[in-house]
């Protein structure tokens, strides 16, 4: 049965298929092998089919047929009607003005109704929201830890609730910038200035690790960079609140609204478990971005799941390096052939590191992350290119390059040679 | 005899103008339904189907316009309804992306440039029923009316006047066959 558009089965060859899978079907998986083999001759060309059908592990979800896939409501069909009004309360605040609506959530400008504190504040209201007894202990259990979070570069988590009229809410500091991409495109930022700003992203991103916190998310939309030039981490942990997880797993959920799947990990679209090195792979995607100007992975915005994980499990990221484009160099300021030279080694090395399918090859953590790049800065040697001893020597030297005379150069020599040797052996 | 009676009655005799005829009286209330179904997907919606068509039917009954012996082929033609406007709704979204007017689109022209999405699968699903109708016609109502209508098992076992045992086995059947025929 090839691969054409048109419909490859015939309703003779289903009649046949459903008579057979009717006899294979009560068999257990060694009984249904032997009845394969056994297949009579004029049965044969169904036999690859049949296969399929018996005995691949059907996965679950997606591809299954199981059920309906959700789809959003097109434009023009009548919208799931936003019972939200301004100057409504919920909980013990006060709605001002809906800020946007994605598919999953509403955000609204909110205050504190009893006026305690003057300060806006961003109320995020779930709407898919499946209403269940555990919700509120689920709120509960996360709200203190959310609220435990205090980074200047994490916009702080306030609240998370029911109100009375049963809608659940997440309350959260207001904060007003530009995702980081789009900021450092607008103001035409260097790219040693660009791993500065992306430093503060990893130490916010430590910290809230150091507590077990994940963030789940990360995206430039959720980086957002202020008026006065300052980094803020937005959502962070709100994607496992509002995860309703014995039903679908966090992508299939996010999968029918508006979800650009480029930032999320090779687990996260498979359906695993999501650990921090998935939040170091959705960072080193933003970086990737920062520095070339492009994405490791173009796609569109609904490509189904099925191609997603195989464009994932099959495509090797190209360097960025070799993704430069004129209007990205232009974005960071210099020249296509400066940017080459600032991204190639280094740079590509520590974005590819970061962007590894199997998690234990990435960064082991997002200061493991950050070391490497203030290292770079430095000009000292990066860890994951250290299996060169010609890369080492060329870093001792731009580092040395005032002190160094031909001598000096021999004996540089032999200390790098001999300073390898002794970490290796350390 | 009550309007929406005599229609099914006719359509069950194969008169295909009873089913426009039909339309106009169930079909606002079905639609609702078929369009809260595709937003809820597969999520905790295969009872809630059938107790809101239920209701429907309740309350043409209440009505005075569908017999109680006329439950079962109203709850057959309600899941042909869902599955009518959910593929309307598809090929309107489908549509409405490629910038076409075309109400009228066929998975040919689509496969041609994009990868099969969601709404396409449900376009596939659907012309592949068509195909199963002739194989085996209970096969393919067993399709439609959990897929498309949402129906439970017990529900449907009682519709088609057949053990769940064997609903069970036969949507098994079926969605093997259909994933076959989607490669």
């Amino acid at each position: 049965m090839g691969r054409d558009s048109s419909m490859v089965m015939s309703a003779a060859q289903m009649a046949r298929m459903s008579h057979l899978l009717e006899q294979a079907l009560a068999l257990d998986e060694a009984g249904r092998k032997r009845w394969l083999e056994a297949l009579a001759q004029d049965q044969r060309d169904l036999e690859p089919a049949l296969r399929r059908a018996l005995l691949s592990q059907n996965r679950s979800g997606i591809e299954a047929l199981a059920t309906l896939p959700k789809i959003a409501a097109a434009a023009g069909e009548e919208k799931v009607e936003s019972r939200l009004r301004p100057a409504m309360m919920v909980g013990p605040y006060r709605l001002i003005r809906q800020l946007g609506a994605g598919g999953m959530a509403e955000v609204w400008l909110a205050q504190r109704a009893d006026g305690a504190y003057k300060r806006n504040l961003a109320l995020k209201l779930p709407t898919a929201l499946d209403l269940r007894a555990d919700i509120a202990k689920r709120f509960a259990r996360e709200r203190d830890i959310l609220a435990g979070l205090e980074h200047p570069n994490i916009a702080r988590f306030y609240d998370a609730g029911i109100s009375q009229e049963d809608l659940p809410y997440l309350a959260m500091e207001y904060v007003q910038g530009e995702p980081i991409t789009q900021w450092c495109d607008t103001h035409l930022v260097e790219v040693r200035d660009r791993i500065k700003l992306f430093l503060q992203v990893l130490d916010a991103v430590q910290y809230a690790h150091a507590r077990k916190v994940l963030h789940r998310d990360i995206k430039p939309s959720n980086i957002l960079v202020t008026g006065s030039g300052q980094v803020r981490l937005l959502d962070f942990g709100v994607a496992k609140l509002l995860a309703d997880e014995e039903t679908q797993t966090q992508l299939t959920q996010l999968y029918g609204q508006a979800f650009t799947p480029e930032y999320a990990s090779p687990e996260l679209i498979r359906g695993d478990r999501v650990q921090q090195a998935s939040d170091i792979y959705s960072l080193g995607v933003v970086l990737y971005e920062l520095l070339s100007g492009t994405r490791p992975y173009r796609l569109k915005a609904k490509t189904p799941l099925v191609a997603l994980e195989r464009a994932v499990a099959q495509t090797q990221v190209p360097r960025p390096s070799s993704q430069i484009t004129l209007e990205g160099a232009m974005a960071r300021a210099t020249t296509v052939k400066k940017l080459l030279r600032q991204l190639r080694g280094d740079l590509d090395a520590i974005a590819l590191k970061a962007l590894q399918r199997d998690p234990a090859d990435r960064y082991s953590s997002a200061e493991a992350l950050a070391d490497e790049l203030q290292r770079h800065l430095s000009k000292e040697p990066i860890q994951a290119r250290l299996a060169h001893p010609l890369y080492l020597l060329s870093r001792f030297v731009l580092r040395h390059r005032s002190s160094i005379t031909a001598t000096a150069v021999v004996v540089a020599l032999l200390a790098a040679v001999l300073g390898f040797a002794l970490t290796r052996a350390a | 005899m009550n309007q929406i009676t005599q229609l099914l009655q006719r359509l069950q005799a194969g008169d295909e103008r009873a089913r426009e005829a039909l339309f106009a009286v169930a079909y606002e209330e079905l639609r609702r339904l078929a369009r809260s179904r595709l937003r809820d997907g597969g999520r905790n919606t295969v009872l809630e189907t059938t107790s809101l068509v239920n209701e429907s039917y309740l309350r043409f009954v209440n009505a005075g316009e569908l017999r109680a012996e006329d439950r079962k082929a109203f709850f057959a033609y309600a899941s042909q309804v869902m599955r009518s406007v959910i593929l309307n709704s598809v090929r309107e979204r489908l549509a409405e992306r490629r910038g076409a007017g075309a109400p009228q689109l066929t998975l040919h022209t689509e496969l041609a440039e994009a990868l099969p999405g969601d709404e396409e699968t449900i376009l596939k699903v659907h012309e592949a029923l068509l195909v199963l109708e002739q194989a085996d016609d209970r096969l393919s109502k067993i399709v439609e009316m959990r897929y498309f209508g949402g129906y439970s098992v017990q529900e449907i076992a009682e519709l088609l006047d057949v053990t769940e045992r064997t609903v069970h086995r036969d949507w098994e059947k079926a969605r093997l066959i259909l994933l076959e025929a989607l490669r």
